[in-house]
Order: structure tokens, then C-alpha cells, then sequence
């Protein structure tokens, strides 16, 4: 059976123009291939500025690859062809604050994705939203709320209704857990966990966070300085960290005290 | 799943709503918003407000003080001028110039203003940066000067000082707009909306617009005080609203001459503009504080 995600080749430049001389290039992703199946956990990991994000926000279609592509289910996935991508990949943002409109009710911003890509008519629009946000273990009155009258475990559960509004087959997280405190953040982990029960998604994480990793992902992906270093199952991959870098990202806080023992034996 | 339904509120107050709470707590905000109301209605109405029509000459009362000195007439409540016109009449009629055609242009700068900066706004790379770099240009030139310069060009007169005034607002509406929508377009909930697959006009309008409605009618305060001021200006000048249309601008230039002997001519139609830029710097104003205070809660 092919994989429902496949990357190919995807790389990413960034020009840094400084007037008008010809601009220095960065590269921020190079030659990225990975594959994810059908109901999988994918977690990416890596240090600040690896290029973690980047890929993330690639995939969901915020940004456009320099190159290579983005096949879901046999299918090439177009630039900027927004109305394609949302029918298969949603994000979740790091910040849900900020990424729900101030000024509109969350009925009306949950609207968006249903008027645009489906044919149903307001009334089933509607329903199907109450049905959505009741899903996520909000009311349906929540519909008429306004982002700044929920707490912020409220708003990413609205951000994470968006996401399955459309039932797609990936959901990215980019972050989407490390501005949570950790009882709502273990809520959020749960909730996650119950929808890829009920309706098979698969989910991309964007983490630094080693026990959340552990927790829920089933492979691993390390980038530094925008490559892949290790693409690998988790169990494998805690068991034997290939070198210290990837040993450095998957310490535990149990595993900070030995290396703390460790170093101070070794003094 | 739990029976949620015993207390449903259908309305919640919105931001923009809130902005109106804030607004409204402040007394002199709410005077001055109730003065221009009424400067309003009284331009609207002025044909029948007005006790006599605004050129008609009485040769009896020439020079008349207003009303409550000792020399005043009933019939002049606020005096008349050197040939016999009522004041009051006068500064009734004249509010349609001083306030209905500003009114007007503003209107009319922020509808082209505004079009153009939201495109602007959502272009990148070199045409976008061009039309920046042109309009830091146009805005460092004082309005009053640059709506002179096409005066000059196209001749003076009352049609030609509204076209005047009009394209020396619309850059001001361009920038801040063209800014806002820069700023807004890559924030995060503008992404989230385009993943949606909003169409740009969607975007544009539902989706950006709401978010800068407070920025926007800030600057429509600010540029209808100038328009008022540019437009008094010009007549004052001579270049725009010709003689004997009751222009404050214009009834200032007029009486200048006769300010020892009848100060009131002058010191009348000079309060009425300064009351009315006062009240719209004053709603200006307080809806930059309610702003503020909204984003501080």
C-alpha cells in the first residue's frame, strides 16, 4: 500500500536581501524525503533554528517549498492551491490566541472552512459545527462566543475543531502543546489521541518536549541545521540515540539526573 | 452527552462593541460625538433652520451686535455684517460647506484610500515598495501646500479646492491602510483563514477589515479635521469657496477689515470652526485612548 504522506526531495531557501545587491542565500531545509502511513504519529524534532517549523508549516501549505514535492495519496499536492490541501492536511497553530480572528465569533471563523470547500447549506453548516465543537469537549454555544471569553485550553480546542472540520487525514501541530500548562496540555494530548482513534488522522508534531514524544509519536524525525539526521521508529530510537545530538534532544528529565550523576562523577 | 441547554446567550458583545463601551464611559468624547451629531443635523437641515436665507440684505440693520448687548436686535440673534446679512443664517448655511463638503471629501478619499491601500497592502516585492517610497514622498508635503500646488494647476474655485482637498487625503488612507494590511497578512489568523481556503476578497473583507475598523475611523477623524481646516484655508485664501457664499473660511477673510468695528463678524464664524475641529479631534482622540484601553484589559 503506497503511504498517505509522501515528501519528496523538498528543500528550502531564503533570500536575505540587503538593498540592492544580489541577496546571500540560507538554506533552511535541504533535501527532505520522508513517508508517513495512514493513522500514524510523526514527530519532528530538533534544536532552535533546525528547520522543525519550517517543514511543518511546508507541509500545511503556509509556506512554498524551493523545491521538490508533497504527494498525499498518489496525489501531487499544488502551491498555493489552498482549496486542495485543506480537504486533506490542517494545521494547528502554537498560539491559538493569535490565531483566531479577534473579531468574529468562533461560530463564524469555524464557518470559513464548510462555506468554502463544501456544498452544504447554512443550517448544515451550522449543525455541523455544534456537532464539531461538541467532538472537541466544547458546548455548541461556544459557536457564539468570541475568542477573547474562552481560556486558552478553550481556544486550542477550537483551533483543533478547525483542524477536523473537514475531516482531513494529517492534522499538523506545530507546537501546538508547549504554551499549555500540563494538566490542559495532557487534555489536549488525549483529545488528539481519541480523534486519531475515531477518525484515523494522522498527525505531524512539531515538539521539543521528549516525554510528549515518547508519549504519542510513533516515529521520529531529527533535523539539525535543516537535514535529516535520524528517521526512525520511537521505541528504537530512545532505546539507542545514534549519536549525542539526538541524545541531547531525547533527554527525559529522569535522564537529566544522570547525566548530572554522570558528569559530576566524571569531575 | 450532557443536556447543555439551559442557558443560551444569543449575543455576545464583540470587540468592536466593547471599543463602543470604552468609548461611551468618556464624558467629553460623548459631548463632543453629541455636538457633531447635532452640527450634522443642523447642516441637514439648514434650509429650515436657518431664520433667513444666507445673502438676503437688510439696509436697515447694518453692523448689528448680537443680541444680548445693548445694541442688538431680536430679530439678529447673532448680529449681522457690514451690509446687512444675519450671522446666524450665515453660519447655518455655511456648515454645509464647512462641514457637509468635508464630510464629503473624507468619504470619498477613504473609499479610493482605502481600495487602494488594501491592494497595496497585499502586493509584495517592487511595485508594492515603489508605491511606498512615492507616498513617504507625497505625505512629507504639508496638505495644505500640496492641495495649493493644485490649486494653482487647476484654478481656484469651490469644485476645484473639494478635488484638491480630496487628492491630498487620499494618500494618508493609502499608507495606514496599505501598512495595516501589511502587518495583518502574515499574522497567524490570517494564515488559518487562507488554509481555509478563503478566497482574497474574503480575506480582505471579513477577515482583515474588522481587525483595523478601529485604525480606520481614527484616520477618517483625523483627515476630517484637516479637511475642515484645508477647506476654511483655501476660502480664507480666496482659492476656494468664492465671496458671497457663507463659507467660516471665507466670512473670516471677509471680515477682516472690519474687525475694530464689528469684532463679532469675525470672532463668530472663528468659534463655530473652532468648535467644530475641536469635537472631531476630540472623538479622534478618545477613540485612540478607548483603543487603547481595550488592547491594555
Amino acid at each position: 500500500m503506497s503511504p498517505l504522506l509522501e515528501v519528496k526531495n523538498l528543500s528550502k531557501n531564503y533570500t536575505h536581501k540587503a538593498h540592492f545587491l544580489p541577496g546571500k542565500q540560507v538554506s533552511a531545509l535541504s533535501d527532505i524525503s520522508f513517508t508517513l502511513a495512514r493513522g500514524e504519529i510523526l514527530a519532528i524534532m530538533g534544536e532552535t533554528s533546525s528547520g522543525k517549523s519550517t517543514l511543518a508549516k511546508i507541509v500545511a501549505g503556509v509556506e512554498t517549498p524551493s523545491s521538490g514535492d508533497i504527494w498525499v495519496n498518489g496525489q501531487r499536492l499544488e502551491k498555493h492551491n489552498y482549496r486542495q490541501r485543506c480537504q486533506v492536511i490542517r494545521m494547528v497553530f502554537q498560539d491559538s490566541d493569535a490565531s483566531l480572528n479577534r473579531q468574529l465569533t468562533i461560530g463564524e471563523q469555524l464557518d470559513e472552512p464548510l462555506r468554502f470547500n463544501t456544498d452544504l447549506v447554512a443550517t448544515e453548516r451550522r449543525r455541523r459545527i455544534r456537532e464539531v465543537l461538541q467532538r472537541v469537549g466544547l458546548l455548541a454555544e461556544h459557536a457564539e462566543f468570541f475568542p477573547h471569553m474562552l481560556a486558552t485550553g478553550q481556544k486550542q480546542r477550537v483551533a483543533i475543531a478547525r483542524a477536523i472540520l473537514l475531516e482531513p487525514q494529517i492534522v499538523v501541530a506545530d507546537e501546538a502543546l508547549a504554551a499549555l500548562d500540563p494538566s490542559v496540555r495532557a487534555q489536549i494530548i488525549n483529545l488528539l489521541l481519541d480523534l486519531q482513534q475515531d477518525m484515523g488522522i494522522s498527525y505531524i508534531f512539531v515538539s521539543h518536549s521528549a516525554e510528549i514524544v515518547k508519549h504519542i509519536a510513533d516515529k521520529i524525525l531529527v533535523l539539525q541545521h535543516g537535514k535529516i539526521v535520524e528517521f526512525k521508529e520511537t521505541a528504537a530510537l530512545f532505546d539507542a540515540p545514534t549519536d549525542d545530538y539526538i541524545e541531547r534532544l531525547l533527554v527525559t528529565s529522569g535522564h537529566i539526573k544522570q547525566q548530572v550523576d554522570k558528569y559530576a562523577k566524571e569531575q | 452527552m450532557l443536556n447543555t441547554n439551559l442557558y443560551y446567550q444569543e449575543r455576545n458583545p464583540s470587540p468592536t462593541q466593547q471599543l463602543w463601551r470604552h468609548f461611551s464611559a468618556n464624558l467629553a468624547a460623548m459631548i463632543a460625538l453629541s455636538f457633531l451629531a447635532l452640527g450634522l443635523l443642523v447642516m441637514l437641515f439648514s434650509p429650515w433652520l436657518a431664520p433667513y436665507d444666507a445673502n438676503q440684505q437688510f439696509a436697515q440693520a447694518l453692523s448689528i451686535p448680537p443680541s444680548w448687548t445693548e445694541p442688538g436686535d431680536m430679530r439678529f440673534i447673532l448680529g449681522t455684517d457690514d451690509i446687512g446679512r444675519d450671522l446666524l443664517s450665515r453660519i447655518i448655511t455655511g456648515m454645509r460647506y464647512s462641514l457637509g463638503y468635508p464630510l464629503v471629501i473624507v468619504l470619498v478619499a477613504a473609499i479610493v484610500g482605502i481600495t487602494i491601500g488594501a491592494f497595496a497592502g497585499i502586493t509584495r516585492g517592487l511595485r508594492a515598495s515603489a508605491l511606498n517610497h512615492l507616498l513617504d514622498v507625497l505625505l512629507s508635503i504639508p496638505s495644505l501646500l500640496l492641495a495649493l500646488v493644485v490649486i494653482a494647476i487647476l484654478g481656484p474655485g469651490l469644485e476645484n479646492a473639494v478635488i484638491a482637498t480630496t487628492l491630498v487625503l487620499i494618500p494618508q488612507f493609502v499608507h495606514s491602510v496599505r501598512n495595516s494590511f501589511h502587518d495583518e497578512w502574515n499574522k497567524d489568523y490570517v494564515i488559518a483563514s487562507r488554509l481555509n481556503g478563503c478566497p482574497t476578497w474574503y480575506l480582505m473583507l471579513r477577515v482583515i477589515m474588522p481587525n483595523i475598523t478601529p485604525m480606520i475611523v481614527m484616520q477618517i477623524t483625523s483627515a476630517l479635521s484637516i479637511a475642515i481646516l484645508d477647506i476654511a484655508a483655501l476660502g480664507f485664501l480666496g482659492l476656494g469657496v468664492q465671496a458671497p457664499a457663507p463659507e467660516w473660511g471665507t466670512m473670516l477673510a471677509r471680515s477682516l477689515d472690519q474687525v475694530y468695528l464689528s469684532p463679532w463678524s469675525m470672532i463668530l464664524p472663528g468659534m463655530a470652526l473652532f468648535v467644530l475641529v475641536l469635537c472631531v479631534n476630540v472623538v479622534g482622540d478618545s477613540l485612540r485612548t478607548a483603543i487603547k484601553e481595550r488592547t491594555e484589559n
